[in-house]
């Protein structure tokens, strides 16, 4: 009898112990979406003067889903990721600008499609998309670099880039932004 | 009654004659018994304790629900800042798209296949 009032307490913290075990692995387990193409771009955040950086998974996208207007929800069903990394600089010359080509250099592997790739002076633009081939971008990046302003855009879905504008449309994305590939 | 007969009698009333027992003799008998008593058997009687079971079940039941409590309001903070967090992403992608529109516009630029 002794024995059996001895051991209980020691299961019963065991059963919390493993019950609270569990509940905090379930919580850690959620992780970030990595993202290679942008791997590498914190150091641009050195001297930023302000910096933006965007990590958003399917999960989160689909918490965030639960707010704002249809176009956002449908805008956001459709998301897998949304990744955006944006830095903005005191004076030209803060960051690297021969940096920004490592990154554009990984765009010309990986079956990505060049939109708009434009190049004068230290101001650099690169839109590309990757698509199913029936009309819908499975992933769209746009890397923008100006003296005092650098931007990296990956979002990665099941989207048509018309439900992308359509949406958009209420952040003030004008019109014909995004230039449609041709099918 | 022949002599026998009552010789017999006189002898069987002799030794049937009450007499007292010797001293302490009760005693000594209840002394011997009490020696020879076994003592008493413990039964263990093994019930159930409930008090543990249930003060376990409540304090699970107690740390589930607080778990789901704090899960609930984290999921909700997360959501929140998930969708400001969307946003900014959404304004700094239009914005950038509108730059990339004017750029594009300003040099001429027709899009490209490749």
């Amino acid at each position: 009898m002794n024995v059996m009032k001895a051991r209980f307490p020691r299961r019963f913290t065991l059963a919390v112990a493993l019950l609270f075990s569990a509940s905090i692995a379930f919580a850690s387990g959620r992780s970030q979406v990595k993202d290679e193409l942008f791997s590498g771009a914190e150091k641009f955040a050195a001297n930023a003067k302000e910096s933006t950086e965007v990590n958003l998974d399917s999960r989160l996208l689909a918490l965030a889903g639960n707010a704002g207007g249809a176009d956002k929800q449908e805008l956001m069903k459709k998301l897998d990721f949304v990744i955006v990394r944006s830095y903005e600089y005191a004076k030209a010359g803060d960051y690297n600008f021969a940096d920004v080509e490592e990154f554009t250099a990984r765009l010309n592997t990986g079956g990505w499609m060049h939109i708009v790739k434009e190049r004068s002076g230290k101001e650099s633009t690169d839109v590309c998309v990757k698509s199913d081939g029936d009309g819908t971008v499975s992933e769209l990046v746009v890397i923008a670099a100006e003296p005092k302003e650098l931007t990296m855009i990956h979002l990665k879905g099941h989207l048509n880039l018309n439900d992308l504008m359509k949406a958009g449309a209420s952040y003030g994305v004008p019109q014909g932004a995004i230039p449609l590939p041709k099918k | 009654m022949s002599d026998f007969g009552r010789d017999c009698e006189l002898e069987l009333e002799r030794d049937m004659k009450r007499f007292a027992a010797p001293e302490r003799f009760a005693d000594g008998v209840m002394a011997r018994i009490a020696a020879s008593r076994r003592p008493p058997v413990q039964v263990e009687r093994r019930r159930f304790q409930w008090g543990w079971p249930v003060f376990a079940m409540a304090m699970i039941l107690l740390a589930v629900a607080v778990t789901t409590v704090v899960d609930h309001q984290r999921e909700r903070r997360r959501a929140e800042a998930a969708e400001a967090r969307f946003e900014a992403a959404m304004q700094i992608t239009s914005r950038t798209l509108a730059r990339v529109d004017y750029k594009v516009s300003r040099v001429g630029i027709k899009p490209s296949n490749n």
